[in-house]
């Protein structure tokens, strides 16, 4: 095991985020600029900092410390808020909003400003969302963290569709092992040793594997060994553990035997916990003892060193750029007083080399609101929009499973996630939720209204009626492969701006029959799993819905999967791509544009994890550049 | 001094026994706050709070390692409170109560930095006259005696000579130290070892995880030194210092913290905390009726009903981590769930005011050998 | 007798009552520490009077007292649905942890996202605080407290936790779920 010694307090220092101001920040010549204090951000932050570079990190949301106090400010609003969805911990702020799954609704330019912040004109609007706080969605994110395939990246040659990486597997192996390492994966080798996926001889995850729920062992006993035939395949099927980035049991054997250190609360002060997932089912929005990783472990890595300062209400506005040379000489940012009030300072802060890591829609929205899509050589600003493809099936289980325990998703069936069958339909990946039908039908505030009102059921009978249903309750939540499509885009439009005048992101995004196909697939392969477990099929797809998608006479329901990704792409030259392999962008020498946005597929993984390998890797071109950009002779890149 | 193995294992039970008598009145201040209320002292109680826990593990690794066997279920084994624990020249009484400056005063002397400034002064005579808890007022006759271990009373007390108690915990451990360095010096003269127990009854770092510190596995003399050091000086600080050498804040200095309305940092001086603003609310607490017992709810049969039910899970806790250091330390796992349990158990009881008693509420009494008559 | 029930006598009569339609003891209700906050709150939205019809309704006609039906739900998870919004299985929905859509059609003066605004000055988060107040100071959903959450009945009932609080430990979740006694007799 690991010595004591290794272990090292995360102290969050005190008024880190209030030790430079916008306005001195302006009066500073930086190394790196980086705008989004999210995990690209803090992870570029980080290995820049190690390198010795002075570092300004941008964060629009607020945050003024992460101290134990905020964070549980943010879990007591969680706790309050009438309505619970992913963004209710974090405060309103009408001047860094968020998009919120309860705003989900077509717009028009007459909708009252404050009642959305995506704009969706189309009859389909997706619910997706991600987070402006500190530790950006990283905050409220579910902590699954599966690599891509081999065959993901090289989709196009494979298959025939989406677009190939200018990356493969095996040139991201060592950062995805390095991306394990900073977000605390608790995984086994042995499972996750399927379609391709490899690992060097020896490696183990830091932490080993999350337990499986005893409804994951209820749904295994039905599932393990079904067979389905698709495209002339057959696949056997199984219940495998998924990687999580949440603390568990340390394994011995991690980095040749010298074992691995959990990290556990951040605080400014002694916040001794965390240290191991204690089974609180809130992974999403918010981990009460931040057992689960979130930006905020590798921020105050960063600013141990002294060489990162961060400037919190400060909203990125513009990139300004030198026409002649297409260098990028500054960020304006609003530089907000308060989330009450609409006033603002502007400021234009400057560095030798400039990094959006503000996800893949603000990274988009800050370049269109900065007209840089004139100077794009691909065009491809804003375009290739993705996120996964959610389609919920629920069902009865027989017996009371045990629902509502365990973090939200401890296993699921991945044997589809790749194969031959993807010539012609999305592959995906089939979560089992523990938490029940809640994200379908709103249980089980619903099974409670249901009983109580409707059925009029009370005491004992109310008591044990409830524990029965709920407790048998299976959702299986389909993640479902989305390709890069030109047309899915970001893109902004005069008439939409926010409280203090920024520009709000345009979203258009349709779901592909090719998405579809794999959808009616999965649907056909929930009733057959329900079969196989004996469970009664109660799924019902709304049609009336925003998030109905009509394929081949039926509707379904298509929810936001958060994973965002694709708004700038990257490839091998600059007309098929906005950037390169290292996430430098084609038309800016000194900006790089490091996130999902530069992701050209996203399989069947949420993105984070390949996110944050891509993070790393990227840091290393970013240092580089910053070495010649900075020695006495300059050696042009 | 400690001249066999049979008092040296005295001894650590002894230790066992210490180290968990400060656990129920930690556990009763801590789940006296209002929930949403007090997170500092919150977090400051529990982090201390699972350190005892990791001290009782430590001991049990040291007991196990020189052949011994713990036994947490023993009658006797948790005090009946309020306890008397050594802590300076002066006999103090431990309670259960609720949250509140004498409760923080309690806990600061308890975890006091108290070395002994000479070979005498380590020991101090015990005062059973004013103590009134023996007939005549002179030291207690063995059976006498047999009963206050029973009923865990005095903790302290030097083994085997019941007129001298030791001055502080640090100063009990030190003699334990030293008991072990002499039976291990006679050992090896003649080719042997005092460390002959079962490895696999260690309980390894993996199945204990905490903020405060690792397990550490006795073998020998070095750790089993290691670990009984680290017991001493988490709770007191290494010689009155605030961090130890792990940079764990003694517990001293982490209830002072509360007391000083700020957090110390590193390179503070004792006394000057420069740390981050932390804020007690005194109010924010449930009026838990202290040192309550079991028969002071006879006019509360539902709570007494859960009263029982408590004690009987906590000795089943008891039952468990004891099984956990006599060869099953996967146990510990079961351990932690079985204390979530009792949390919430607490909880209960803590918020529920009793009947005729002008502004009381229930609490956990802890009385897992109640005598009949003491039973309603 | 001249005298009417004492403030105490009061709130005991309330938790009694909601001991008999919750299905839980006395002991847990009072468990919660949530029983002055919840009384305080039926007192407030639908006077003193609704509570006495309340408790002396005939537990078998159906549907039951709308009031009854809001106490039980009070106690279960914490919220206050108004008497008019019984059945809202819409609203229900919207309130509930992990819910993802877009907001149900709820009657003007209960608009909960109205009170984001407020939510946003930190540390005054007023929990629940659900805006728009009625002329008479009613409001028909609003969560009483943060805490009013995680004391939620309907947690036990289902042999889990609150999502978020009173976590169960690590691993506990790979055991088949354990039900406490709810058959127990009513005292």
């Amino acid at each position: 095991m690991t010595s004591y010694d290794d272990a090292e307090q995360i102290i969050f220092p005190a008024g880190a985020a209030t030790q430079t101001s916008a306005a001195e920040a302006a009066k500073g010549e930086w190394d790196a600029v980086i705008v989004g204090g999210g995990m690209a951000g803090s992870i570029v932050a980080e290995q820049l900092s190690q390198a010795g570079y002075k570092v300004l990190i941008l964060e629009a949301g607020p945050g003024k410390d992460l101290d134990l106090a905020e964070y549980e400010s943010y879990l007591s609003r969680f706790y309050g808020a009438v309505v619970k969805d992913n963004q209710s911990p974090y405060p309103f702020n009408p001047n860094a909003r968020m998009p919120r799954s309860t705003d989900t609704m077509p717009v028009h330019p007459d909708t009252p400003r404050d009642d959305f912040y995506l704009v969706q004109e189309d009859k389909y609007c997706t619910d997706t969302t991600f987070t402006r706080v500190l530790g950006g969605t990283s905050m409220h994110w579910e902590g699954k963290a599966l690599r891509m395939l081999p065959e993901d990246f090289d989709l196009q040659t494979k298959y025939g569709q989406g677009l190939n990486w200018p990356l493969s597997y095996d040139d991201l192996e060592p950062y995805y092992r390095q991306a394990e390492a900073e977000l605390g994966v608790a995984a086994e080798v042995e499972d996750q040793t399927y379609l391709g996926m490899h690992f060097p001889k020896g490696y183990v995850f830091p932490m080993h594997r999350m337990p499986p729920s005893y409804l994951d062992q209820t749904v295994a006993r039905g599932v393990d060994g079904m067979r389905v035939n698709l495209a002339d395949d057959d696949y056997t099927l199984q219940v495998r553990s998924f990687p999580q980035a949440r603390n568990g049991v340390p394994n011995a054997a991690y980095d040749g035997g010298k074992g691995f250190v959990p990290v556990g609360a951040v605080s400014t002060s002694q916040a001794e916990e965390g240290e191991r997932c204690q089974g609180n089912t809130n992974c999403v929005p918010i981990c009460p003892v931040q057992a689960k990783y979130h930006a905020g472990k590798t921020l105050a890595k960063a600013l141990r060193k002294g060489n990162v300062k961060i400037v919190t209400q400060a909203v990125a506005s513009k990139v300004e750029i030198n026409d002649l040379d297409r260098r990028v000489t500054g960020i304006t940012i609003k530089n907000y007083h308060s989330l009450d009030s609409d006033s603002y300072e502007t400021y234009t802060v400057k560095g030798t080399v400039y990094i959006l890591c503000a996800h893949a829609i603000e990274n988009a929205r800050i370049m269109l609101a900065s007209d840089m899509q004139r100077m794009s050589r691909s065009k491809l600003i804003g375009c290739n929009l993705m996120d996964h493809a959610y389609l919920l099936s629920w069902g009865l289980l027989p017996k009371p499973a045990g629902t509502m325990r365990g973090t939200t998703c401890t296993s699921g069936i991945t044997d589809l996630r790749g194969g031959r069958f993807r010539v012609t339909q999305a592959g995906f990946g089939v979560d089992i939720h523990n938490d029940g039908w809640g994200w379908a039908t709103g249980s089980p505030y619903t099974d409670l209204v249901e009983l109580v009102d409707k059925r009029g059921l009370r005491g004992p009978e109310l008591r044990r009626t409830l524990g029965d249903q709920i407790s048998r309750q299976l959702l299986l939540a389909f993640m479902i492969d989305l390709l890069p499509d030109r047309s899915n885009t970001v893109t902004v439009d005069d008439r939409y701006k926010d409280a203090i005048g920024n520009l709000k992101p345009v979203v258009s995004l349709k779901i592909p029959p090719y998405t579809m196909r794999g959808a009616a697939f999965a649907r056909k392969l929930a009733t057959d799993i329900f079969e196989k477990l004996g469970a009664e099929d109660k799924t019902h797809y709304d049609e009336k819905s925003y998030s109905a998608v009509e394929y081949d006479g039926q509707w379904y329901n298509i929810l936001g999967g958060n994973h965002l990704a694709g708004t700038h792409i990257m490839g091998t030259d600059p007309t098929n791509s906005v950037v390169d392999h290292t996430q430098q962008s084609w038309d800016h020498d000194n900006l790089y544009l490091v996130g999902p946005g530069s992701l050209p597929s996203i399989g069947t993984s949420n993105i984070s994890l390949t996110m944050a390998a891509l993070a790393f890797r990227s840091s290393i071109h970013i240092a580089r550049y910053l070495r010649a950009a900075k020695a006495p002779v300059t050696v042009g890149s | 001094m400690i001249q066999t193995i049979e008092e040296l294992r005295e001894y650590l039970y002894k230790g066992l026994q210490l180290e968990h008598a400060t656990l129920p009145p930690y556990l009763t201040a801590l789940y006296s706050l209002h929930p949403g209320k007090n997170s500092d002292a919150r977090h400051v109680i529990r982090v201390v709070a699972v350190e005892e826990m990791l001290h009782l593990t430590l001991v049990a690794n040291v007991l196990n390692a020189v052949g011994g066997t713990p036994n947490l279920t023993k009658r006797g084994f948790v005090p009946n409170y309020p306890t008397r624990l050594p802590a300076g020249p002066d006999d103090f009484e431990v309670h259960l109560r609720p949250f509140s400056p004498e409760a923080l005063a309690t806990f600061l002397r308890i975890e006091k930095p108290a070395q002994a400034a000479s070979e005498e002064d380590r020991f101090v005579p015990m005062d059973w006259a004013t103590l009134g808890l023996t007939s005549n007022g002179s030291a207690p006759s063995p059976d006498e005696l047999a009963e206050l271990e029973e009923s865990g009373t005095v903790l302290g007390l030097v083994p085997g000579d019941p007129t001298q108690r030791f001055s502080s915990i640090g100063e009990f451990y030190e003699e334990i130290i030293r008991g072990i360095n002499h039976l291990e010096d006679q050992a090896r003269k003649v080719g042997k070892t005092i460390f002959t127990g079962n490895p696999a009854h260690q309980v390894t770092p993996e199945y204990f995880y905490s903020g405060g510190g690792d397990v550490i596995k006795v073998t020998g003399r070095d750790t089993a030194v290691a670990a009984l050091t680290l017991v001493a000086e988490q709770g007191e600080g290494l010689h009155g210092a605030i961090f130890d050498n792990q940079d764990e804040i003694a517990h001293y200095y982490r209830f002072q913290q509360l007391e000083m309305g700020k957090y110390y940092q590193k390179g503070d001086e004792p006394g000057d905390p420069s740390g981050p603003d932390l804020h007690v609310d005194w109010s924010a607490v449930y009026p838990v009726k202290p040192d309550i017992k079991l028969k002071h709810l006879e006019g509360d049969p539902e709570i007494l009903a859960a009263a029982k039910e408590f004690n009987q899970s906590y000795a089943a806790f008891l039952t468990d981590i004891n099984l956990a250091y006599n060869g099953q330390p996967d146990l510990l796992l079961k351990a932690v769930w079985e204390m979530f349990r009792i949390r919430d158990s607490m909880n209960r009881l803590i918020r529920n005011p009793l009947t005729g008693q002008s502004g009381e509420n229930a609490g956990p009494t802890f009385e897992l050998w109640p005598s009949k008559e003491e039973t309603p | 007798m001249t005298q009417g029930p004492t403030a105490d006598e009061k709130l005991r009569e309330f938790v009694k009552f909601s001991a008999a339609v919750t299905g839980f003891s006395e002991f847990d209700l009072w468990g919660t520490g949530q029983a002055e906050a919840y009384y305080e709150t039926v007192v407030n939205q639908v006077g003193p009077d609704a509570i006495q019809n309340a408790i002396s309704s005939d537990p078998s006609v159906v549907p039951a007292d709308p009031v009854v039906q809001s106490i039980i739900k009070l106690w279960y998870v914490g919220v206050w649905y108004g008497p008019e919004l019984a059945g809202r299985v819409d609203v229900a929905a919207w309130t509930a942890p992990g819910r993802s859509g877009a907001k149900p059609a709820v009657s003007d003066d209960s608009q909960p996202e109205e009170s984001w605004n407020r939510q946003a000055v930190p540390g005054q988060h007023q929990a629940g605080e659900s805006g728009a107040y009625a002329e008479d100071g009613r409001k028909a959903l609003f969560v009483v407290s943060s805490e009013a959450y995680t004391e939620g009945l309907l947690w036990r009932a289902i042999g889990a936790h609150p999502s978020g609080a009173k976590a169960p430990g690590y691993g506990s979740w790979v055991n088949p779920p354990a039900f406490e006694n709810y058959q127990k007799e009513q005292v």
